[in-house]
């Protein structure tokens, strides 16, 4: 196996970019029965150097402002356009690839090449070399800042900054059948750990247990509280409610497995998945139950 | 798969997040079960529902997912609007069933989470 030569960035965009990408489609044409005279007036007023002659929608030919300095030099100002105009026109079409007209420009020098539709010849716009250079630049602008958003986030985190032993904590109370509220404990973990820069996976994994463990505690406890900590090492969230306990711890981390009544299913709970969710997210889990008493629910996500 | 592409394919209204629509997602979701959602889900997803709920903000949040259409015509209430322009979502509604609008969306390109590892395993196999 060989190995492959980097081609740069830009010039890889000439193949990926299209014509419609760069060309601008407010295009000022002249129709050929104009003077030159009237051409000038045209080419400064729209500060440009040349335009596509149209008649009926299709491109005739092009003029440019060389064309008209041949004409003020012989003093032929008031020819027509038709007469002096470049009859024999390259063009190109919206769906080529900006490479395509990169090399008709380099074959045969033109400043501009005005773009047509490719069954009907219809004029949709101008290409010249300064569009292709506007359109690259935007790109790579756009390329860059997306890779500089990436990099920000890799910036230290705020928890590798912290020497040493630390731990964050953080209570807050659950609300027995509070479904306006129910998720806004587990928002504000989320939160927490996001300012504290922890890895997005891990942020990922602790707040869909502790939403899981947070609606178990609404739909189903007493209410009660939960806890998230973290130190240097793990993420942990306690949940602890005040009854009445699991029946059968097994059977309720087995997927599927759910005793929701319907009115819990409706609102989309009730899948059976709460406690088997937590145990695929979590590196430990533990369940101490105690029935009619208690149910403490404790998980970790590891740091590293 | 831009969402104002999505929004065009769905003939939907944006209930929140106009200034985001040229944001691109990646994969589509679609479930009325909370938990399964959470069970599947992958940041950068658009996920499709019929619950019009603060909880399919809530567990959207948590996964990491913050574009969601509500489907069959369904609108969730204000207070739920006002919680998803405060997390910064993007929320559409659409006529169209469930059913549909995922076909509508599979059909245009925007596949699921699961089929690509799927394919791979399988890939592996043979």
């Amino acid at each position: 196996m060989g190995i492959r030569k980097k081609i740069p960035k830009s010039q890889e965009l000439t193949y990926a970019l299209s014509v419609k990408d760069a060309m601008c489609k407010n295009v000022v044409k002249v129709s050929p029965y104009l003077s030159i005279k009237k051409l000038r007036e045209i080419l400064k007023e729209n500060a440009i150097s040349g335009a596509p002659v149209v008649e009926k929608g299709r491109v005739i030919g092009v003029i440019s402002i060389e064309d008209l300095i041949k004409c003020l030099v012989k003093g032929e100002i008031t020819a027509k356009i038709k007469d002096k105009m470049t009859k024999e026109i390259t063009v190109c079409h919206p769906e080529d690839p900006l490479i395509k007209a990169i090399q008709i420009f380099e074959r045969t020098g033109y400043g501009r090449l005005p773009v047509v539709e490719k069954d009907n010849n219809k004029l949709v716009g101008i290409l010249t070399k300064s569009d292709i250079v506007m359109c690259l630049f935007k790109k790579l602008r756009s390329l860059y800042e997306t890779k500089e958003e990436k990099e920000d986030e890799n910036h230290l985190p705020l928890y590798s900054e912290l020497k040493g032993d630390f731990s964050f904590k953080m209570e807050k109370p659950v609300e027995k059948m509070d479904f306006k509220k129910a998720g806004s404990v587990s928002s504000a973990f989320k939160d927490a750990m996001e300012k504290f820069g922890l890895p997005k996976d891990v942020v990922r994994r602790v707040s869909i247990s502790a939403y899981e463990a947070e609606m178990n505690m609404v739909i189903y406890s007493e209410g009660g509280t939960m806890t998230l900590q973290i130190d240097p090492h793990k993420a942990k969230i306690e949940a602890n409610d005040n009854g009445p306990g699991i029946d059968d711890v097994k059977k309720a981390l087995t997927p599927g497995y759910s005793t929701a009544p319907d009115w819990i299913r409706e609102l989309g709970f009730g899948a059976g998945m709460g406690l088997p969710n937590i145990q695929n997210n979590s590196d430990k889990l533990k369940i101490r139950t105690k029935k009619g008493k208690f149910t403490r629910l404790s998980f970790e996500v590891n740091l590293k | 798969m831009k969402i104002r592409e999505i929004k065009k394919l769905l003939n939907a209204k944006v209930l929140a997040g106009k200034e985001r629509l040229e944001m691109e997602v990646f994969c589509g979701g679609a479930s009325d079960l909370m938990s399964d959602v959470l069970a599947y889900a992958r940041p950068k997803i658009v996920q499709l529902t019929g619950l019009t709920t603060n909880q399919v903000i809530y567990t959207c949040e948590m996964a990491q997912i913050d574009v969601v259409v509500f489907v069959r015509g369904k609108e969730p209430p204000k207070e739920v609007i006002e919680l998803a322009k405060e997390k910064g979502f993007v929320l559409l509604a659409t006529k169209l069933p469930l059913y549909e609008a995922c076909g509508v969306l599979y059909e245009a390109g925007l596949t699921g989470t699961m089929i690509e590892p799927l394919k791979a395993e399988k890939r592996k196999k043979k």
